[in-house]
């Protein structure tokens, strides 16, 4: 299916990414709302003047790609744009290899693609871009893993992140089939569900409208273990005030404090999940999803889950 | 079918001392469940049997049942529409028009609340009496204390061994009581849950529905469109009962909804007296709120909403993507979407033309079309109609 129009790509300073779709978007409203108008490209106003805008499409040097995705369901653009260069962030980032990956002109489109830049975008939606400007620093991603990508492949990958959520949050951009987490951790990752096949499992039993289901998956603490999350010995103190935010693709989020995954802090047993009594996940909770056993309620039980976002509020 | 009358009750209370009295039920009854769905609750004053299924089934398609003559039970709750009746609204044995929309009766066995707006309403038992004897409007049109109704059933010779069979040991089983138990023993068998969408979901059938059913199913059940928020569960209803289920039973946890249908001038932005929940709380806050009723065969009970006026499921998501529904001029004029009762999961979304697509195939997939030719649902009667 045909999904990509035409992805303009400014000469990326990246002080400021804005993401366009084509589709129309409502205005305002709750939740994901505000978030997704932003992302929708329509507060450009609030990062840069029109002088500035006029001076950064001077040097813009669009490049254009069309790209299909058997997923896509609207039609995006998305363009990236230099609002200014004296925003922090490009003082921190005004190097040689830097303006390289972004002004990289590969493009790649197949799965090879997806995976290599997988971390990359989550770091950007994660932690550049809030409010539809970039806010935070590069986190967790390494240069290395920049070098992987192009500017171009990265609003791609943005955009059909977007084109998957009808109305999500930007939130992860992992590939269908894995998880990625970020944040406050020692170690950024994305394991696939091949992967998590191979990591101890955990099997929770559930009642669904009256009937016992049973889903197997890992647990939550012993993904974020991996992540280098303090857990344990090391979750006291400050580390306590620590929580994780899980989000689906389809921009629904829910919070857990770290110590209630952590088991050796509570007996949650809160899982990530990749089957339902012994079988694959439903398109519509998957392919992984969150089980919280002992919740009295659903709501935290995050269907196709993209990422876990580690939190510190007190370092 | 909103009301209650206090000499109902005052029958009702006389016949449950007499339930007490009666010899056990215990003739053989299997339920016909389809997989995955939970054993409904039966009330212990009730228990189902064959022989009252069997009976209440001859009572749900018998004109005996109406002051006309004419209608039955059958006659707003047609098999063919998953029992309902294709109309806007109902039409009374008296030619009044109801205010409501005929709801389905697919799985109402599992119905935590009977009815568009009384939260009171739970047992199917109770609610039979309304359609039979209410005035208000009238809907059967009969007469109380139905007597009149149980003479014309003691004269159709086919009843007196289903009666008999129905409540062995009573030395006249032709009362109201009866009536009423064995329409909601029958009741409580229409039962649908053997849909292409249920062979994809209880079957692991990846070929029972389209992809783009499976893309629709996959919307349905998103934050961004959050229709699962109201219609969820097996039934993709609201609040649902059923054996073994927690908590209360009375119909106090069922939730309804104003879905910013309206918003028209005045002390109540829903038109009366469609007025929802509020007919009965005469809280403010509960004006418009309404049950959201069950999603199984969607697409055969249009017209839509309490009042049926939205005539397709076209029209139904315009609504919802709008957040409610603006009627621009007449005496129902206002903005839905600003009702200050509306549900704070009615936002309005975008919708593209392959969205809309997925959702009206996903749609379709519910349709069970075994449930809505099944013979032990059919009615009985070789010539009399409903």
């Amino acid at each position: 299916m045909k999904f990509g129009q035409d992805v303009f790509v400014d000469d990326l300073d990246m002080d400021a990414i804005v993401i366009r779709r084509t589709n129309p978007l409502p205005t305002g409203g709750r939740d994901g709302h505000a978030n997704r108008q932003s992302l929708a490209g329509t507060h450009v106003g609030d990062v840069g003047d029109e002088h500035q805008l006029a001076k950064a499409n001077r040097k813009r040097r669009e490049q254009q790609v069309s790209c299909d995705s058997d997923h896509a369901q609207a039609c995006l653009a998305v363009e990236v744009r230099q609002v200014t260069r004296h925003h922090p962030f490009h003082a921190r980032h005004n190097d040689a290899a830097f303006e390289e990956v972004l002004n990289c002109p590969t493009l790649y489109t197949d799965q090879t693609f997806q995976s290599k830049t997988a971390r990359v975008v989550s770091m950007i939606q994660a932690d550049f871009i809030v409010d539809g400007r970039i806010t935070k620093r590069e986190g967790n991603v390494t240069r290395r893993q920049l070098c992987r990508t192009s500017a171009v492949a990265t609003a791609f990958i943005l955009g059909v992140s977007l084109q998957a959520l009808p109305m999500g949050q930007g939130g992860d951009t992992a590939p269908g089939g894995a998880i990625t987490i970020g944040g406050d951790v020692a170690r950024a990752l994305t394991l696939t569900i091949p992967e998590l096949k191979t990591m101890p499992r955990t099997t929770v039993t559930i009642s669904e409208q009256g009937r016992d289901v049973k889903y197997t998956g890992v647990l939550v603490g012993e993904i974020l273990a991996r992540a280098g999350a303090p857990l344990g010995r090391d979750l006291s103190g400050p580390a306590v005030a620590t929580y994780v935010l899980a989000s689906g693709n389809d921009g629904y989020q829910a919070l857990f404090s770290l110590a209630e995954l952590d088991p050796a802090f509570t007996s949650n047993d809160i899982i990530i999940a990749d089957t339902v009594d012994d079988q694959p996940l439903f398109d519509y909770q998957g392919p992984l999803r969150i089980v919280a056993p002992h919740d009295k309620r659903g709501a935290r039980g995050v269907r196709m889950l993209q990422r876990l976002e580690v939190v510190r509020l007190r370092k | 079918m909103q009301r209650l009358f206090p000499l109902a009750l005052v029958v009702l209370m006389g016949s449950a001392t007499m339930a007490a009295l009666l010899p056990p039920e215990s003739d053989g009854f299997t339920w016909n469940l389809p997989k995955g769905f939970p054993a409904p609750r039966v009330p212990a004053s009730n228990p189902i049997t064959a022989a009252k299924v069997e009976l209440g089934q001859y009572l749900f398609y018998d004109t005996r049942l109406s002051g006309n003559g004419q209608q039955s039970c059958g006659t707003c709750h047609e098999q063919a529409r998953a029992f309902t009746d294709g109309r806007e609204r109902a039409v009374g044995s008296t030619g009044e028009v109801h205010p409501r929309n005929a709801m389905s009766l697919a799985n109402v066995a599992y119905a935590a609340a009977l009815t568009w707006g009384n939260p009171t309403v739970t047992r199917l038992e109770d609610q039979a009496l309304v359609p039979m004897f209410g005035d208000h409007p009238v809907e059967l049109g009969l007469t109380r204390p139905g007597t009149d109704m149980l003479e014309r059933l003691r004269g159709e010779p086919r009843y007196r061994p289903l009666f008999a069979s129905a409540f062995p040991g009573v030395a006249d089983p032709f009362t109201l009581e009866s009536v009423t138990k064995a329409i909601a023993s029958f009741e409580r068998t229409i039962l649908s849950g053997r849909s292409p969408y249920d062979r994809y979901r209880t079957e692991r059938d990846n070929t029972a529905i389209s992809a783009a059913a499976r893309r629709g199913e996959t919307l349905f059940f998103s934050q961004p469109f959050s229709c699962f928020r109201c219609h969820n569960g097996f039934n993709m209803s609201g609040a649902t009962d059923f054996e073994g289920r927690r908590g209360p039973e009375d119909g106090s946890g069922v939730e309804f909804h104003n879905t910013g249908l309206y918003n028209v001038a005045g002390v109540l932005s829903y038109p009366s007296p469609n007025t929802g929940i509020y007919e009965v709380t005469r809280k403010a806050e509960d004006v418009g709120k309404f049950k959201a009723p069950t999603l199984r065969n969607i697409a055969v009970t249009g017209p839509y909403m309490h009042d049926g006026s939205i005539a397709t499921l076209d029209g139904v998501l315009d609504h919802y993507a709008a957040g409610g529904r603006t009627i621009a001029d007449g005496p129902l004029k206002g903005i839905g979407h600003d009702n200050p009762n509306k549900s704070l999961n009615i936002r309005g979304f975008p919708l593209t033309v392959e969205q809309r697509a997925d959702f009206l195939a996903f749609f379709d997939a519910l349709t069970d079309t075994q449930f809505l030719t099944d013979p032990r649902l059919s009615n009985p009667w070789p010539s009399r109609s409903q």
